[in-house]
């Protein structure tokens, strides 16, 4: 069977057919949580915003006046909602170190956390869009023209942007742990 | 231009890396959507069909309601006071006292 596009499903899921839902959410979650890290920085946080996020969207699907610009509308929602549970953990932990050992769940070795927390590190340093940019192309493999539709940049842009980001990431990697920088596949 | 970077590998961050979980995790996304958007479309139903209810009692209500009778205005009666005032067989000082005791 053909995969349905994002208007479709959106238009299916707003008539309330589950299985919409559910492509949708299998289609957009891990876009939804590479949103929420580029803001909160921390994987645990980020999970959580992005489920709240991505729920509270669904249940709003009637509000999205364009189905094939879902991804665009969706993030915008994931990414206040980010900001706002950052405002929230500054006041709750302003004095508060993040702490690895409280990460569940998707973490499972000594040497993985290390690296995910350099990886935290290093993402930090960059700009907010730039993470962004970095994580949806490189974490979640989105297009520049679909970047640049869902961020109202222009593909030039976003390229830059990748560009900056990702020599920006190596530098400070290196800088953190040399050994521990991994290569990508060369794409 | 530059060649661009080769890309950070970013997986160590990916939470779909442990397909179980992830499978799970958009499950109840998408069942707690649903489950949301039910509640919310049945309490805006409910909402709707009491505000009609009530619209109608209230319009009830207030037909039943018996009329009540027509107030005729009152005839002022400042002429008459003002007739009285300007009689020449007033005495001014009471006049004058009554005015004042209505100054207070």
């Amino acid at each position: 069977m053909a995969e349905s596009s994002v208007a479709e499903l959106v238009t299916r899921a707003k008539r309330g057919d589950a299985s919409a839902f559910d492509q949708l959410v299998r289609r957009h979650l891990r876009a939804a949580y590479a949103v929420a890290l580029a803001v909160l920085g921390r994987p645990h946080d980020a999970d959580d915003v992005a489920q709240d996020a991505f729920v509270a969207a669904l249940e709003r699907i009637d509000d999205c006046r364009e189905p094939a610009r879902f991804s665009g509308w969706l993030i915008k929602i994931v990414r206040n909602r980010a900001l706002h549970a950052l405002e929230k953990r500054k006041l709750r932990d302003a004095a508060r170190d993040h702490e690895l050992s409280n990460e569940r769940s998707f973490t499972n070795s000594v040497g993985d956390v290390a690296l995910r927390a350099h990886l935290a590190s290093a993402l930090s340093t960059l700009t907010a869009v730039q993470r962004e940019i970095v994580l949806l192309h490189d974490l979640d493999g989105w297009s520049h023209a679909e970047l640049a539709e869902a961020l109202g940049l222009s593909e030039v842009n976003c390229r830059q942007h990748l560009f900056t980001a990702r020599r920006a990431l190596r530098a400070e990697l290196s800088a953190l742990a040399p050994e521990e920088v991994r290569h990508g596949t060369g794409t | 231009m530059e060649p661009e970077p080769d890309s950070v590998d970013l997986s160590s961050l990916d939470p779909s890396r442990d397909a179980t979980r992830w499978d799970a995790v958009a499950s109840r996304v998408a069942a707690r959507a649903i489950e949301l958007r039910r509640l919310r479309r049945a309490v805006v139903r409910r909402g709707a069909v009491a505000v009609v209810l009530a619209a109608a009692a209230g319009l009830a209500l207030w037909l039943s309601a018996p009329r009540r009778a027509v107030r005729t205005p009152t005839t002022s009666r400042g002429g008459d006071i003002f007739d009285w005032a300007t009689r020449s067989d007033v005495d001014p000082y009471e006049l004058f006292e009554l005015g004042g005791t209505h100054a207070q």
